[in-house]
């Protein structure tokens, strides 16, 4: 079965006309990932995957585990780079970046939500917070205003000064969800977000990041294997082993 | 046949009269289909019939004449052992959606397609659901029964499908693989479950 | 009944230690523990080999001449001169020049007096050691915690713990005690038969060894049992069954501790002040570098403290992070601190030791010889301790960036630059050896220095800038030794940080 390919391209293009469009990405398309593939040692994770991301968009990436979603959340935001295929995000072809380069792109304009474990634990909740704005040279006080003001629309401003080793599952994510908003996103990756949740506390920190995101026009690619949270997304895409198995516009 | 009974229910909150009866039902069950006039008044008259519900009176304020009923002692005992007694769980292969699945998958008609239409289709009702605002306590339980149902259909389509296409034997019908490559079948991803399996699944997966 | 559960749980821990053997990090762990508890013994063996030297037999020294003149029972002594030698003898030469004939060991080890001080630097040095083993008992590895944490979740009460951590260095502990003596001949051969005659640093194998090695062993193991039970008790479990590292803030009782060591230290340097030459000093002068190196152990989780402080008072994310990682355990890094804070000391003191050569006037060869031998001797101890300080660190800082390899990689993806990461591990290690390196050398040079100024410079200009230069040498000397410490700790750490700031790191628990 054929991926069901949202590109205007004809089918049949030769690949060097694949790069070329990759670099006219069109005015809405926030992610253009196209043909990428990716091995790890023994097992081929991703065999060609080609996912767009419009701006405004909020894409749902399920399928069972280990058909790669997490791998091409990687790729697709730049921590991974793909055996073969183009990312290109926010405009920027990231096989033309350095790492640094990457790390500055994913600071500024893009935010990153995993299951479980990405607060550093020295640091505080305010801290952790504020952390993407002092590492871009923000002044502290404003920084930590800041991080404050969204850990109280994340509804976590009861526990700014709790360090992360004694919150609960569901406030450390809210914490991540305000850090992850806090530099004011284009696109936010989240992966499994409320995975290592309980049905109530997942629906409220998942109904949150939807909220937030949409509130600011920004897109969201949100890896999942639940469907009900799939089902909070404007359109699915399917992985099963490695492909785009299917897609499906919710909206 | 239930609506009876949950007419029933509604008069045991107090006399009304079937327009009071039908607004009731309609905020109880937002989601669900309007109950119709007609439905009520029928209903009613059964229910008197029957000695479960009675005329209280009659008003006659300004606009058309309204009866006014309530429940009587045999309503109550009704209503009572309505709700003791369990719901029939739903019986195997009585609906559409499982009928559907059955014959596209054994007849090897496009199952991956089927699949992925029927996952759209359920997956767009989830979010209509999900993105209805809840009016009151009830009508938000009414539609998170809704949901996960259809989490339940969507898990069960998922395992249906990679049961088709890991057990190509069944039934003797021509092989229902969701997939152009013999490799790229759900199911084969994981390497604990591939290795227990039959030989044929061993060899032919795909080296990419 | 009791005995009997007793012996049961001990087997059971017996077992459970050795199962968890294979597993690769608790193998490393156990090799450097060894290896730590090894180097330890062999350096408590030298203090005994030297300590006992000369009860060992008759005296001898030997005459300018080549002539040897060894102490007879009776008070007398014999003379053996080479052929066509012949030399007067009698008592006055003592108070001259006579070389220790000690199979060419180095004056400072042959002279009977003197070696007290030989014997104390010997045991100093284990000091390292010893602390480098503390460490790997300590922290251990990740993977253990877990695992005593998923036992503590399965019914294992805390004696059972220390029950299992014993078990699992008590093996390790023998073996290294053993280990100790053919080690400790390993160093013979090096310090003792390489060298030329007149620098060896170690006596031939004597009679004491035999009684010293089992008594050494013995030590090595209890004292690794009783470390490994204390440090049993790691973290705490939680719901999905990994530990909560518990957070070990520095107590009242540990700065009670580091006050008492001051406190001595302050009153035998008050003594040794007062009553240089009375027969008390004798004894402060050998006690003394031990309370000093005990005292520069006990301050140093307070000097990582401040410093850590101070870090976060800088405000820049990467001070912010150092100072938040040295604040989440000074105990740590601060052993390091403190051995490289005493090796600051000890550098200060051996390079304005110089001054105190030229003021004595005795500057003939064989005073040259022997007191520059006798710091260069003691400068490749301070070397030796400060790369076994190193060591440690790097360790314990291995340890610290593979447990933190989820929140790291987290930390890159969410924008950090991997240089960041970098910046932040090497603040760290700067702060814990270079900083107290540095302090440690102006505080060593300036004592010294200032006691040979005040006391014995008698308004000589000379010796007041020598005085100057020496606590410029010994910072240049300590403060870049400590560099290239941390330097090469960074360098080892390369391969750690780079696993931990991977993706795949974004994968591990
Ligand atoms: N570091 C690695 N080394 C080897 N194989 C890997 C590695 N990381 C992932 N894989 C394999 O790659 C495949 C895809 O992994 P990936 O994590 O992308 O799947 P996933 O869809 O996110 O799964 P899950 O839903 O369980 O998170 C899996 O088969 C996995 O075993
Ligand atoms: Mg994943």
């Amino acid at each position: 079965m054929t991926p069901q390919s949202t590109s205007g391209d004809l089918p049949g293009t030769p690949p060097a006309d694949h790069r070329a469009a990759a670099d006219r990405v069109p005015a809405g398309a926030v992610l253009e990932a196209r043909g990428v593939q990716h091995a790890y040692r023994r097992t081929v994770a991703l065999r060609g995957v080609d996912l767009r991301v419009d701006a405004g968009e909020v894409v749902a990436v399920t399928g069972p585990s280990g058909c790669g979603k997490s791998t091409l959340l990687h790729a697709a935001a730049g921590l991974l780079v793909p055996q073969a295929g183009t990312v290109t995000l926010l405009g920027q072809d990231l096989a033309g970046l350095g790492e640094d380069d990457r790390a500055l792109l994913r600071r500024r304009q893009v935010g990153i939500v995993l299951q479980f474990g990405q607060l550093v634990p020295e640091l505080t909740a305010v801290d952790n917070v504020a952390l993407p704005l002092l590492l871009d040279g923000r002044p502290a006080d404003g920084a930590r205003r800041l991080a404050l003001d969204w850990l109280e629309r994340c509804g976590a401003e009861d526990v700014a000064a709790t360090m992360p080793s004694d919150m609960s599952g569901g406030e450390a994510q809210r914490v991540a969800v305000a850090r992850a908003l806090v530099t004011g996103p284009s696109v936010v990756f989240a992966d499994e977000p409320t995975g290592s949740l309980d049905t109530l506390a997942g629906r409220q920190v998942l109904g949150l990041l939807v909220a937030a995101v949409r509130e600011r026009g920004a897109s969201l690619v949100l890896v999942t294997h639940d469907n009900t949270v799939a089902a909070k997304a404007d359109r699915e895409v399917r992985l099963v082993d490695g492909t785009v198995a299917s897609e499906a516009v919710l909206r | 046949m239930s609506t009876a009974d949950v007419v029933l229910a509604l008069l045991s909150r107090g006399p009304a009269h079937g327009y009071d009866l039908k607004r009731g039902h309609d905020t109880w069950f937002d989601q669900g289909r309007p109950l119709a006039f007609g439905q009520v008044y029928a209903t009613l008259a059964r229910l008197e019939r029957d000695g479960l519900a009675a005329v209280a009176h009659t008003e006659t304020g300004g606009g058309p004449e309204r009866t006014v009923y309530e429940i009587t002692p045999a309503g109550r005992a009704r209503l009572a052992a309505w709700v003791a007694e369990p719901a029939e769980p739903a019986a195997p292969g009585a609906d559409e959606l499982i009928r559907k699945t059955v014959a596209a998958l054994r007849l090897g008609l496009d199952p991956a397609g089927f699949v992925a239409r029927q996952r759209a289709a359920h997956l767009r009702r989830m979010r209509v659901l999900e993105q209805t605002p809840a009016t009151d306590p009830t009508s938000r339980l009414v539609v998170e029964h809704a949901v996960a149902h259809l989490d339940a259909d969507l898990r069960w389509l998922e395992a249906a499908a990679g049961y088709v296409a890991a057990d190509p034997a069944a039934d003797g019908i021509p092989r229902a693989v969701a997939h152009d490559r013999p490799g790229d079948r759900p199911g084969d991803s994981s390497d604990d479950l591939s290795h227990d399996s039959s030989d044929d699944l061993s060899h032919d997966r795909s080296r990419a | 009944m009791t005995r009997g559960a007793a012996a049961r749980a001990r087997r059971a821990a017996a077992v459970v230690a050795r199962s968890v053997g294979g597993d690769p990090a608790e193998r490393r762990r156990r090799r450097l523990l060894g290896a730590a508890l090894t180097c330890c013994a062999a350096f408590l063996l030298a203090a005994i080999a030297i300590g006992t030297f000369g009860l060992a037999g008759p005296e001898c020294l030997r005459t300018a001449g080549g002539s040897t003149v060894c102490l007879a029972g009776g008070g007398g002594y014999s003379v053996t001169s080479p052929p066509g030698v012949s030399e007067p003898i009698d008592d006055l030469t003592f108070g001259g020049r006579l070389v220790p004939d000690t199979s060419g060991l180095a004056p400072y080890v042959g002279e009977s007096g003197l070696r007290p001080g030989v014997v104390v630097a010997a045991l100093l040095l284990v000091v390292p050691f010893a602390l480098f083993a503390l460490q790997v008992v300590r922290l251990g590895s990740a993977a253990r915690e877990r695992r005593l944490a998923a036992l503590r979740l399965q019914g294992s009460t805390s004696a059972d713990l220390r029950r299992i951590a014993a078990a699992e260095v008590r093996g390790t502990g023998l073996v290294a005690g053993l280990a100790g003596l053919p080690a400790y001949l390993g160093l013979w051969l090096l310090l003792g038969v390489l060298p030329p005659s007149g620098w060896r640093l170690l006596p031939p194998p004597g009679p004491a060894l035999v009684i010293g090695w089992p008594v050494v062993a013995l030590l090595v193991v209890v004292a690794a049992v009783l470390a490994a039970r204390r440090a049993a008790d790691v973290g705490t479990v939680d719901a999905i069954g990994l530990t909560r590292r518990r957070a070990r803030p520095l107590s009242r009782s540990s700065a009670t501790a580091t006050g008492v060591t001051l406190g001595v230290l302050l009153l035998g340097l008050a003594l040794f002040v007062l009553a240089p030459n009375g027969a008390a000093a004798g004894v402060v002068v050998l006690v003394l570098p031990l309370v000093f190196v005990a005292a520069a152990v006990a301050a140093g989780p307070w000097i990582v403290v401040a410093v850590g402080r101070r870090h976060l008072r800088r405000g820049s994310p990467v001070a912010v992070l150092a100072g938040r990682r040295l604040l989440a355990d000074p105990r740590t890094p601060g052993r390091v601190a403190g051995v490289l804070l005493a090796v600051g000391l000890a550098v200060g003191f051996a390079v304005s030791d110089v001054i105190g050569i030229f003021l004595s006037g005795r500057t003939d060869p064989y005073d040259l010889a022997f007191f520059g031998g006798g710091i260069l001797t003691a400068l490749g101890a301070i070397g030796l301790a400060a790369v076994v300080a190193a060591l440690s660190l790097v360790v314990g800082a291995a340890e610290q960036v593979l447990d933190a390899r989820r929140p790291t990689a987290a930390l890159v993806a969410l924008g950090a630059e991997p240089g960041t990461v970098v910046r932040v591990v090497r603040t760290q290690l700067r702060s814990v050896s270079v900083l107290p390196a540095i302090g440690g050398a102006i505080v060593g040079a300036t004592l010294l220095g200032g006691w040979f100024v005040v006391a014995e410079g008698g308004g000589r200009l000379w010796v007041m800038a020598a005085a100057l230069g020496a606590v410029v040498v010994a910072v240049l000397l300590a403060g870049g030794a400590a560099a290239l410490g941390a330097a090469g700790a960074q360098r080892l750490l390369r391969r750690p940080l780079a696993e931990a700031m991977s993706v795949e790191s974004l994968r591990t628990a």
